[in-house]
């Protein structure tokens, strides 16, 4: 019975919110939204479970000799640090403002900038490739750099044209035929949800 | 009483369960579906395959998309696929290592991979580590995870899920440490940039057949052959919208016009 009250519990808040979506019944919107605000009481109760999941997987690492302490030390640090200073974010504002400001958005972006050198580097990746489909992603990038560049209008007046028309032709188009599929893809996968069909996800065979 | 607007949706909506549950039917009375090959899903058995060999882990992430919400259906495609690998890791006692980076979605990844041992008949095999809660802040979480497919050298990365700023960093991390690199996401944004960086890209609606494709039970047999019909019909409404829209007959688009 335990194993079956989370399905009974999905398909009744499914069904529940997908109705409300097409209806127009009162008693149905008033519980619908009760419900969605309930998430964020389950979220925050849920970040809770999740902090000490991070703590048992470190202190494990560390009994186990696998986790390096002093990464170990600053990240539960780090968390402690932070969650005290914005628990308390009003009595100490000075804290909360350097912790945020000038710890975790100056590293925050430090990892982003990462993403120019994945981004090069996948680039070249797929460049060298030598196939079929590197040489189109070759054409589709040149023509791409060349069109938005001004030099391309200065090389040929095509090039600008060429690159518009790569934009919103067969790029729209793919664009689109993946959209339009992922959109039923998820009314399938989502209709298997509410139907209570989907168990593999849930944990369940 | 009805939302204004959304008629067209819900008889969508409606004759989609009725195909679909007639489809389900079809398939559970021994019905064969065809499905075509997909090299991303295939590559999934070759992961665990080397990991084994290797002696390391697999590593698994959803993104950084949560269950909650508009991306949620892409995180339970992902969720389908971890299902099977960590049932695969748990058959060849090889190890799987998943990092959540959403609260919500940290319960049920436990979940999946604690049940997928337990369907193994392995359930003492299942570790905590195995599931690891990193940050719910983007590159926390895409930083812890690189360190963790660095520090246990993982053979395999499968990045399966709705994927934003992160996607690119992880994929060329595992690159980067010669680990096969799979991937999956709807997210039009993010899927060049896998194509780009991993070996094998499940494209669009093609991560939402992992299940049925993995597993082939009727259920998501049914659910894939209700689809095509869909995509069948979608198709047929587009080449008779782009005809009539030819010829100024807007009659197609006055009737299935979506309102909010």
């Amino acid at each position: 019975m335990h194993r079956q009250l989370p399905i009974w519990v999905v398909v009744g808040v499914g069904l529940l919110i997908t109705i409300e979506h097409f209806l127009t019944i009162p008693t149905l919107t008033a519980a619908s939204r009760e419900i969605q605000t309930w998430v964020v009481l389950l979220s925050a109760f849920l970040l809770g479970i999740g902090m000490i999941n991070l703590v048992v997987v470190s202190v494990r690492g560390l009994r186990s000799k696998k986790a390096d302490v002093a990464g170990t030390v600053v990240m539960m640090g780090g968390m402690l640090g932070m969650f005290v200073v914005t628990a308390f974010r009003e009595r100490m504002p000075a804290a909360y403002g350097w912790m945020f400001h000038s710890v975790y958005s100056p590293l925050g972006v430090a990892v982003f900038s990462l993403l120019m050198y994945a981004m090069a580097s996948a680039a070249f990746r797929t460049i060298r490739m030598r196939s079929r489909d590197s040489t189109i992603f070759l054409i589709a990038a040149v023509a791409a750099m060349l069109g938005v560049a001004p030099m391309g209008a200065v090389v040929s007046e095509h090039i600008p044209a060429f690159y518009h028309w790569l934009l919103t032709v067969p790029n729209l188009a793919g664009q689109r035929g993946i959209t339009i599929a992922a959109a039923i893809g998820t009314i399938a996968a989502s209709l298997r949800v509410v139907l209570g069909l989907e168990r593999r996800s849930i944990g369940m065979e | 009483m009805l939302q204004a607007g959304r008629e067209v949706g819900l008889l969508f909506i409606v004759l989609f369960g009725v195909a679909a549950y007639l489809s389900v039917r079809t398939m559970q009375r021994g019905a064969k579906y065809p499905l075509r090959r997909l090299s991303a899903l295939e590559a999934v058995k070759e992961a665990v395959g080397r990991a084994t060999e290797l002696g390391r882990p697999v590593f698994f992430s959803t993104g950084f998309g949560d269950i909650v919400g508009p991306d949620g259906m892409q995180v339970i495609a992902g969720l389908d696929v971890l299902s099977f690998t960590s049932k695969m890791c748990a058959e060849y006692n090889a190890r799987v290592i998943s990092t959540v980076c959403r609260e919500n979605v940290l319960p049920v990844t436990e979940e999946v991979v604690r049940s997928a041992y337990r369907m193994a008949g392995r359930p003492d095999a299942y570790q905590p580590e195995m599931v690891q809660f990193l940050s719910p802040a983007q590159m926390a979480y895409c930083a812890g995870s690189i360190a963790i497919m660095r520090r246990e050298k993982v053979a395999a990365s499968i990045l399966i899920g709705p994927f934003f700023g992160e996607a690119l960093i992880m994929a060329e991390a595992a690159a980067e440490i010669g680990a096969i690199g799979i991937a999956g996401t709807s997210r039009l944004s993010q899927l060049p940039l896998f194509i780009a960086a991993c070996d094998y890209v499940l494209i669009g609606e093609e991560m939402f057949a992992g299940s049925a494709y993995l597993s082939g039970d009727a259920v998501s047999l049914g659910n894939i052959a209700s689809q095509d019909l869909a995509k069948v019909v979608a198709v047929v409404l587009l080449l008779a919208g782009s005809l009539l829209q030819t010829f100024t007959i807007g009659i197609l688009r006055d009737i299935i016009r979506l309102r909010r």
